[in-house]
């Protein structure tokens, strides 16, 4: 039996047309998830730069846009929870919304929190999605307040895990112990010249994680940062307890 | 050089396409307690300047208003001057508040300089800090009045009465800021009779709430109340503008005296122009007072005294118990036999 051109076309057998309509259905499915990424990036630009811009009114007591902005944040934490990235729809419309805030506002001061995190980035201290997100915040923040905060709240989130895992590890005044000798040995050797400040310089290089192993070791503390943006907006800002601007 | 300028740009452009979303916690503590130790020893060494760069300060306009009495805001620029020449940022809240006071016939030239201490954006959370510095000089030229002299801030720790009294019957009824000159005893009333209950330091600040009749000692709160003699406090209100407040009963001594507690005058008389020699001696004293400044436990001073002057040697023993001598010194005009 002899088909014609068409119905080969169209028959399940076909498997060239399976693909041409696949790869169609595929693409669509592609064009709908990065207008959506596209969308919810605009979203978050407009909510982070509504924050700052003249044209927009200040913010108020529990002002819906420093609750999306939160919200957002929470977000970025949450999904680095679950799956150990920070999305580039939340981390690139905040950068870009600092770099637009420093020129309406005519405030560079995000360069330096982006230059000093950036060399954190470069030893591996952090992920690139987690630097993004501390890019971002730190552009719509570049305050000294809200660097205060952000230590604060890392210090009361990491402190205790890292505590709790020396403490599963070995016995932790062991190891304080050991560290206090080792620093001991090592200032006797920089007064006796065995060690040159360039060697301890080395030495705190050579401790910092690897690319691979910030990947495979690292923890998804995204959410850390976020608390501490929303804790300053809640605290500092005047959709909170302002208090900033109190006294 | 080049390589790994190149080899750092690398691994910046990962950034972008890099979402990881982890943390080396560890280095992320060690990072912030260092930018933290980095930040607080920033700005105690800019503090520590500002300090070294205001006392530097002061002296140089307190020995420019001795030649220059009324110029003070020339003393004020060169103050703002020093400060911003050498102290990063700028200087827009340098005070400078000059006076004139007549102490024991001496005249002496105050000169008081602050300069607020400012981290930026930080306000919120330190109050009101601010470096200060004094200098005493004596005036050769005279008690004259410094040109355009500032009033020292008062700090009204109650609210202000809404009505306005006339000058004649104004009387502070809040508390106001007084500085101590140099150290001071504080007694449980006003006078030398009443027992030392504290220590003022020089420069220390103090609320002052009122004064005895005869305006010579003031009261002041320190920790507790108690009151010291006026002319060591330094405040910017008139003495007689405050309110005088009742002295308290004299309290009852300690029976035990100590051991050894001498003073003595020698001549006891005198004519104008002439002086005299006061020796004390106070063994096992923790600190002695003659007249309300600080003095050695034996020792002696001469007087030179124009009026009948009286001399009162304080002594403390065991931080509890306190003993005065007194010596008094009597002038007959040099016409009279």
């Amino acid at each position: 039996m002899e088909t014609t051109k068409n119905e080969w076309a169209e028959s399940p057998l076909n498997t060239n047309a399976i693909d041409a309509r696949v790869s169609y259905l595929t693409i669509l499915k592609k064009a709908v998830v990065v207008f959506l990424r596209l969308l919810t990036a605009f979203t978050v630009f407009l909510v982070a730069w509504s924050l700052f811009d003249p044209r927009f009114a200040p913010l108020t007591f529990l002002d819906p846009r420093a609750l999306v902005l939160a919200s957002i944040l929470l977000a970025a934490g949450a999904i680095d929870l679950a799956k150990g990235v920070v999305p580039i729809e939340i981390t690139y419309p905040l950068m870009l919304a600092g770099i637009v805030r420093a020129m309406v506002v005519g405030d560079p001061s995000f360069l330096l929190y982006w230059f000093a995190l950036a060399i954190i980035y470069l030893f591996n201290v952090v992920g690139g999605g987690d630097m993004k997100l501390l890019m971002g915040m730190f552009g719509l923040w570049p305050h000294l307040e809200f660097f205060i905060v952000m230590e604060i709240v890392i210090i009361a989130t990491h402190l205790p895990i890292v505590l709790y895992r020396r403490l599963q590890i070995e016995n932790l005044r062991a190891q304080c112990r050991m560290f206090f000798a080792w620093v001991r040995v090592k200032l006797i050797d920089l007064t006796i010249g065995e060690a040159t400040p360039n060697d301890f310089l080395r030495q705190a290089i050579a401790h910092c994680p690897t690319s691979e192993a910030l990947s495979q070791r690292g923890d998804r503390l995204a959410i850390a940062f976020s608390l501490a943006g929303i804790i300053y907006l809640v605290l500092m800002t005047s959709a909170g307890l302002n208090w900033r601007l109190r006294v | 050089m080049r390589r790994r300028f190149f080899h750092v740009l690398k691994n910046l452009s990962n950034v972008w396409r890099d979402e990881r979303g982890t943390v080396s916690i560890e280095m992320a503590l060690v990072t912030l307690i260092l930018s933290a130790v980095l930040f607080g020893g920033v700005e105690i060494m800019r503090y520590g300047l500002l300090r070294y760069h205001l006392d530097r300060a002061t002296y140089h306009a307190a020995r420019y208003l001795v030649l220059n009495p009324n110029a003070t805001d020339a003393a004020r620029a060169m103050v703002r001057a020093e400060v911003e020449h050498n102290v990063l940022g700028n200087a827009d809240n340098v005070q400078l508040y000059a006076k004139s006071a007549r102490r024991e016939g001496r005249c002496l030239l105050i000169v008081e300089t602050r300069v607020r201490y400012e981290i930026e954006e930080l306000n919120w959370l330190l109050v009101d800090p601010s470096a200060e510095s004094v200098q005493v000089w004596p005036q050769p030229s005279g008690c004259r009045e410094l040109a355009a002299r500032p009033q020292l801030p008062t700090r009204t720790l109650t609210p202000t009465p809404t009505s306005i009294p006339t000058l004649a019957q104004r009387v502070r009824l809040d508390l106001i800021e007084g500085v101590a000159m140099v150290n001071a005893n504080i007694r449980l009333g006003p006078g030398f009779e009443y027992a030392i209950v504290g220590r003022l330091a020089e420069k220390e600040v103090v609320q002052v709430r009122g004064r005895d009749e005869t305006a010579t000692w003031l009261q002041v709160l320190p920790e507790r109340i108690g009151w010291v003699y006026a002319p060591l406090i330094q405040i910017d209100e008139p003495v007689s503008s405050l309110q005088i407040v009742a002295a308290p009963p004299l309290p009852l001594r300690t029976p035990a005296p100590p051991a050894r507690l001498l003073l003595d005058a020698v001549p006891k008389v005198l004519k104008v122009g002439e002086c005299a020699w006061l020796r004390w001696d106070t063994a096992d004293a923790d600190f002695v007072t003659l007249n309300e400044k600080d003095v050695a436990l034996q020792g002696e001073q001469k007087v030179c005294p124009t009026v009948d002057t009286k001399y009162v040697l304080s002594a403390s023993y065991d931080q509890d118990r306190f003993f005065d001598r007194e010596v008094k010194i009597m002038i007959y005009p040099a016409g009279d036999p």
